[in-house]
C-alpha cells in the first residue's frame, strides 16, 4: 500500500485528501487561511516582500538623479536620495520535497499533503501581494518545476499541479538545492518544505549554496507527530522507506533512545539553519496549517516592524 | 526430595506459557511504513543486545516463577531422620497413643510420667501443620478412643490431651496401637504415623511380636515410641492380700497375709505394714524383715471384725513415688457366728444311721466354724435361714413349697444349699415348680451298684482328687441311688462308672446349689464311710463361700454388679470407699427379672468399696479394685519403633532402628521464599524496564 493511498483513507474536514487532490479545494483552503489573516489586518503579512522605502542618503557626486527626493530638496534645499530595500519584485521559490519519506502519515494526513497545503497557501498569499512565486518539486533530483509567475490567474494551474504530485523516490536535498540555486538565478526567498531526512552535511552545503546566491532561506521542517513523539505500542514491524530495511520490535523499548536521537537530529537541523541565517519552522502535521503558517508569519511581521 | 502431591507435577509444561505468550506477541506485529528509520535503526543497534538480554532474563524469571509455583502446589518434601527429635512430617495423618496406665502415675518428685508424656504429645501436636489430621487413643490394657479417627480438629486433640487423667489399669499397648493402625489405614493422607507416649514398661510391650506383625499388615504406617520417665526408679509394692478363713466370722480373729515386693535394686529393710478394716484405724501392723532386691516378703497380720456383712480390708505400706501400689484392699463377707442347718426329719431309731449324723460329723470335722443344727423341714423359718452359713437338705420329700421358696431365696441371696435325696424322695425332684431352681432332676431309682470314676475330675470341689495315686476314690460304691439329669448350666462333681453323675451343681442367683443322687447314709453310698467324705463336705462349704468372695475382686475399669432382693428395686445406691471420706451416689437398684440389681460401671480407682442401699445400714455388696501387680514393675523395656516403608515394611525394636528411620518434612517454606524472591525480582525488573522506556 502506498503512503499517499493510506493517507486518503481518513482526514479532518479541512485536510480531506480528496479535497486536497483538487486544485479548487486546495485554492479555497489556501484562500480561506490567507483571508483569515487579512481580516482585521491593515497591512498584508507579506508587506515585507514589496518594493519599499528604506532610508534617505545624502547625495554624492555620481549618484543617479532619478532617485533624488525633490520634495526634501524643495523644503530644505538639501540633496537627498531615496533608497529602497528592493528594487525589483520579490520572487518566492517554493521547494517541495516529494520523496517517499514525505508520504508517511500516522493519520490519513501525510507529510506531503501537509507540505502541499502550506505551499499552496503561501503561493496564494504571495500572488495576492502581486509578487512572484515559483515551484520546484524534488526528490533525488528536481522532479518538476513550475515557472515563476506573478499572475494570480495561474494559481489554479499551480494548485492542480501540486495536487498531482505523489511521494516517491529517494531524497537528495543537498544536491537538489545546488541545482535549484543555479536554476533560480533571481535573488529571492527559498521556502523549503521537507522532512530533511538527509545527510546533514549535504543539506548544509545546499543551504550554503542558496545563501551564497543571497536567497533568503526558510526551512519548513515537516514532521509527523509520531515521528516527534513515537507513541506506538505493542509489537510493530517498521518498514523502512527509501530503501531502508525493516525491523520488528516493541516501540516502547526503543522510544526513549529514539526520541533522544530524533531530538538531537532536530537540534542539529535547527543549528544548521541558525548557522546559515535561515528561518527554521517546525511544521508538525498534527497542528493546523493555519497555526503553523500564522505563527511563523506573525513572527516575521514582528521582525519586519522592528527593523 | 519427594513430593506429597506428585500428580500436580503434570502441570510443569505450564512453564512454556511465558515463552508462548512472548512468541504470540512477537508473531503478530503491526506493519508500519516508517520514514524516520535511520533514528530507529540507530536505537535498535544500540539497544538490541541489552533488550534481548533483558527479555531473556525476564523470560527465565517468569519460567522459574511458573515452575516453582507448580512445584509448590505439588508439595515438595525432604527426607529427614525421624529420630527422637520430634520431627513431624507435615501434613501428617497421625494417631497419638497415650499410655494412661497406673504406672504413669509414677513421679520424679515433681511431675508424673503422665505429665511428661502429655507434654511430649502436646509438643508433637504443635508441630503438626494446620492441614494435618490427628486422633487420640488412651492406652491401658485396652484401647480407649477419645478422638477415635484422625481429625482435622487439632484443637480437640489438644484439649483432650490437657484434660486426660491417669487410670489404675494395667498396660498393654497392643489394643491401642492396633486400633490406631486400623484407623490410619482408613484415613487419607500420604504420611501416616502412630506416636506412642509411654513409660515403656515391659508389660506394656509384652505383645511385642504382635505389634511388629502389624508393620507387615500396614506397611505404610510408621510407629514412633517416645518413652518418658526414668528406668528403674525405686518402688515398693503390696502385690497381694488374702484372708483365712475366706469368710471370717464376726468377733473371731482372722489371719491376713500381705505380700510386699521390693522392686528396688537394693535390699529394703524395715517396711512397715498396717492392716485396717474399712476406713477404721489400723488394727495390726508389722515391720518386715529385710527384703532382697527384686524379692517379696509376706506379713501375717490379724484382724477382728466387730460388724458382720460385707466389709473391706485395707493393707498399707509407707508411700513412695508410686503411691498406687502402696495400698491394697480386699472385699470380704464377715459372717455372723452362723450355723449349718441340716433339714432332716427326726428319727426314733439309731441316730447313727441317719443322714444328719454323718453330715454333722463331717461338718464338725471340717472346722469351718459355726454350729450344726438339725431342723425338721416343716419348722424351717426365715429367721433360721437368715443365720445359716449353708443348708443341707436330707429329707427333701418332707420339704413343703414354702420351705423350698425359703431355700431358693436363701440361695439366690448368696447362700448355699446341698440336697441329698432319701428313699421317699420323689423322682420328680428338680422338676416341680418349687424345685426347678435345683441343678438337676432326679430320675428313677437305680438298684445296681456302681463306683466313682476318678479320672477327669474337673469340678472345683473334686478337682484336687483327680490324681488316683494320692487318694483312691474308685472304691466308693453306691447301692441306692437315683438317676440324675443335670439342668442346663449344671456341672457334675463326679460320675459313677455307668455315667450317672454323683452330684451336680450350678449357680442360682448369687448363691450355689448342689444336688446329690444318693442319701448320705452307708446303705446308699459308701461315701459317708470314706475318709474323703469330711473333706468333700469341707470342700463344698468352701466352694460356696470362696466363689462368692472371688466375684468381688475387680480389675480397674471393670464394672461391678450384684443381685439384691427385689424389695430394694428403685432404691438409691451409694458407694463408700476405704480410701476417701464420704459416700458417692451410684444410681439406683435396677429391676432384673425376679431380683434387683446393683450396677456400678467402670470403677477405676483402686480400693475397697462397700455398696449401701437407701434405708439399710448394712452394706448390700462390697468389692475391691486392685491394680495389676505388673504395673508396680517400673523398669523399662526397649520401645518398639516401626519405620514406614512403601511396600516393604521394616520393623525393629530399639533406638537404633529409630535413628535409621526417615520421615518426610514439607519444604514449602523454602520453595515459597524462592518463589517470592523470583516474583519480586521479576516485578522489579519488569518495573525497571517499563520505567526506562
Amino acid at each position: 500500500m502506498k503512503p499517499h493511498v493510506v493517507a486518503r483513507e481518513r482526514v479532518q474536514p479541512l485536510f480531506d485528501p480528496e479535497a486536497l487532490a483538487r486544485a479548487e479545494s486546495l485554492g479555497l483552503m489556501a484562500r480561506s487561511i490567507v483571508e483569515g489573516y487579512r481580516v482585521g489586518a491593515h497591512r498584508s503579512p507579506f508587506q515585507g516582500f514589496a518594493l519599499e522605502f528604506a532610508q534617505h542618503r545624502e547625495y554624492t557626486a555620481g549618484d543617479d538623479l532619478r532617485h533624488l527626493d525633490w520634495k526634501v530638496l524643495g523644503r530644505t534645499d538639501r540633496y537627498f536620495l531615496k533608497q529602497y530595500e528592493q528594487d525589483t519584485n520579490l520572487v518566492a521559490w517554493v521547494l517541495l520535497d516529494a520523496s517517499e519519506s514525505m508520504g508517511y502519515g500516522s493519520t490519513t494526513l501525510t507529510k506531503l499533503h501537509y507540505a502541499k497545503a502550506c505551499a499552496a497557501t503561501l503561493a496564494h498569499a504571495i500572488l495576492l501581494q502581486k509578487d512572484a512565486v515559483g515551484f520546484g518539486i524534488f526528490d533525488a533530483g528536481i522532479r518538476e518545476q513550475i515557472a515563476r509567475t506573478d499572475n494570480q490567474g495561474k494559481i489554479h494551474e499551480i494548485l492542480r499541479r501540486l495536487a498531482e504530485i505523489e511521494a516517491a523516490g529517494q531524497t537528495d536535498i543537498g544536491e537538489t538545492m545546488e541545482k535549484i540555486a543555479l536554476a533560480f538565478r533571481n535573488r529571492g526567498i527559498a521556502i523549503v518544505f521537507s522532512d530533511f531526512f538527509e545527510d546533514e552535511a549535504r543539506l548544509e552545503r545546499g543551504i550554503q549554496r542558496l545563501r551564497f546566491l543571497r536567497h533568503e532561506v526558510i526551512l519548513f521542517h515537516v514532521l509527523d507527530h509520531q515521528e516527534i513523539a513515537f507513541e506506538f505500542r505493542g509489537s510493530c514491524r517498521f518498514q523502512g522507506l527509501e530503501g531502508a530495511p525493516s525491523v520488528q520490535l516493541s516501540p516502547e523499548d526503543y522510544r526513549k533512545d529514539y526520541l533522544r536521537a530524533f531530538g538531537e537530529y532536530q537540534a542539529r537541523i535547527r543549528v544548521i539553519a541558525e548557522r546559515n541565517a535561515c528561518h527554521y519552522v517546525l511544521a508538525d502535521t498534527s497542528h493546523p496549517v493555519a497555526e503553523v503558517l500564522g505563527g511563523y508569519l506573525s513572527l516575521r511581521l514582528r521582525m519586519g516592524r522592528s527593523r | 526430595m519427594t513430593f506429597l502431591a506428585p500428580w500436580l507435577l503434570a502441570a510443569l509444561p505450564a512453564v512454556c506459557v511465558p515463552a508462548v505468550i512472548h512468541l504470540l506477541n512477537r508473531g503478530k506485529p503491526r506493519p508500519i511504513r516508517w520514514a524516520a528509520m535511520q533514528f530507529l535503526l540507530d536505537s535498535v543497534r544500540k539497544n538490541q543486545r541489552r533488550l534481548q538480554m533483558r527479555d531473556l532474563v525476564l523470560l527465565i524469571l517468569r519460567v522459574l516463577v511458573v515452575a516453582f509455583l507448580v512445584i509448590l502446589f505439588a508439595r515438595p518434601a525432604v527426607w529427614v531422620p525421624a529420630g527422637s527429635s520430634g520431627v513431624v512430617p507435615t501434613p501428617v495423618s497421625g494417631m497419638i497413643v497415650l499410655d494412661v496406665s497406673a504406672s504413669m502415675a509414677q513421679t520424679d518428685g515433681r511431675r508424673s510420667r503422665l505429665d511428661l508424656a502429655r507434654e511430649e504429645a502436646l509438643k508433637t501436636l504443635e508441630r503438626f501443620s494446620a492441614d494435618s489430621l490427628c486422633g487420640l487413643i488412651l492406652a491401658t490394657d485396652r484401647a480407649v478412643p477419645v478422638v477415635p479417627r484422625p481429625s482435622n480438629n487439632l484443637e480437640l486433640v489438644h484439649d483432650n490431651l490437657n484434660s486426660v487423667l491417669g487410670t489404675s489399669s494395667a498396660t498393654d499397648l497392643l489394643p491401642a496401637i492396633e486400633r490406631a493402625f486400623q484407623e490410619l489405614a482408613r484415613s487419607p493422607g500420604a504420611e501416616k504415623m502412630v506416636f506412642v507416649y509411654t513409660d515403656s514398661q515391659e508389660s506394656a510391650w509384652r505383645a511385642r511380636p504382635a505389634i511388629l506383625e502389624l508393620a507387615g499388615k500396614f506397611p505404610g504406617i510408621a510407629l514412633r515410641s517416645i518413652p518418658v520417665g526414668n528406668a528403674g526408679e525405686p518402688n515398693t509394692a503390696i502385690t497381694g492380700i488374702s484372708i483365712q478363713p475366706s469368710a471370717p466370722t464376726l468377733g473371731k480373729p482372722a489371719k491376713v497375709r500381705i505380700d510386699v515386693r521390693n522392686l528396688t535394686e537394693t535390699p529394703l529393710d524395715g517396711v512397715r505394714v498396717t492392716l485396717a478394716a474399712n476406713r477404721d484405724k489400723p488394727q495390726d501392723e508389722a515391720t518386715l524383715p529385710p527384703i532382697p532386691a527384686g524379692q517379696s516378703s509376706s506379713a501375717n497380720l490379724k484382724i477382728t471384725f466387730d460388724t458382720s456383712g460385707l466389709q473391706t480390708l485395707r493393707a498399707e505400706i509407707p508411700q513412695d513415688l508410686f503411691p498406687a501400689d502402696n495400698l491394697r484392699s480386699l472385699a470380704i463377707r464377715v459372717g455372723t457366728p452362723g450355723k449349718f442347718l441340716i433339714l432332716a426329719e427326726p428319727t426314733s431309731g439309731d441316730h447313727r444311721t441317719t443322714p444328719a449324723f454323718f453330715l454333722r460329723t463331717a461338718l464338725v470335722a471340717t472346722q469351718k466354724g459355726g454350729d450344726v443344727q438339725v431342723v425338721p423341714p416343716a419348722q424351717l423359718t426365715a429367721e433360721e435361714v437368715a443365720t445359716a452359713i449353708a443348708i443341707f437338705v436330707c429329707s427333701p420329700a418332707t420339704v413343703g413349697d414354702a420351705q423350698w421358696a425359703l431355700l431358693e431365696k436363701f440361695v439366690r441371696g448368696g447362700g448355699g444349699v446341698v440336697v441329698f435325696p432319701e428313699g421317699k424322695t420323689s423322682a420328680a425332684l428338680g422338676a416341680t415348680p418349687s424345685t426347678r431352681w435345683l441343678p438337676g432332676t432326679l430320675g428313677k431309682r437305680l438298684t445296681e451298684s456302681a463306683t466313682w470314676v476318678q479320672a477327669g475330675l474337673v469340678h472345683p470341689v473334686t478337682a484336687s482328687w483327680a490324681d488316683a495315686n494320692r487318694t483312691r476314690l474308685t472304691n466308693i460304691s453306691a447301692d441306692g441311688r437315683f438317676e440324675l439329669a443335670p439342668h442346663t448350666g449344671a456341672a457334675p462333681l463326679a460320675s459313677y462308672t455307668d455315667g450317672v453323675p454323683v452330684a451336680v451343681s450350678c449357680e442360682v442367683g448369687a448363691g450355689r446349689a448342689v444336688l446329690f443322687g444318693t442319701s448320705p447314709v452307708p446303705a446308699s453310698t459308701k461315701l459317708v464311710l470314706h475318709p474323703f467324705f469330711p473333706i468333700l463336705v469341707g470342700g463344698l462349704v468352701d466352694y460356696l463361700a470362696v466363689e462368692q468372695s472371688a466375684a468381688q475382686a475387680l480389675r480397674p475399669g471393670e464394672s461391678f454388679s450384684a443381685s439384691v432382693p427385689p424389695a430394694l428395686i428403685g432404691k438409691k445406691v451409694v458407694l463408700s470407699s476405704d480410701r476417701t471420706e464420704g459416700r458417692t451416689d451410684a444410681g439406683v437398684v435396677a429391676a432384673a427379672e425376679t431380683e434387683g440389681k446393683i450396677q456400678i460401671s467402670s470403677v477405676d480407682n483402686p480400693g475397697g468399696y462397700q455398696v449401701f442401699v437407701e434405708g439399710r445400714d448394712e452394706a448390700a455388696a462390697a468389692f475391691s479394685v486392685a491394680i495389676d501387680p505388673a504395673e508396680s514393675v517400673l523398669t523399662t523395656a526397649e520401645p518398639v519403633q516401626i519405620e514406614a516403608a512403601k511396600g516393604d515394611a521394616k520393623a525393629a525394636a530399639g533406638g537404633a532402628a529409630a535413628g535409621g528411620a526417615k520421615v518426610t518434612r514439607e519444604a514449602w517454606m523454602f520453595f515459597s521464599v524462592v518463589l517470592l524472591l523470583l516474583f519480586i525480582a521479576e516485578l522489579a525488573l519488569a518495573h525497571r524496564f517499563t520505567m526506562s522506556r
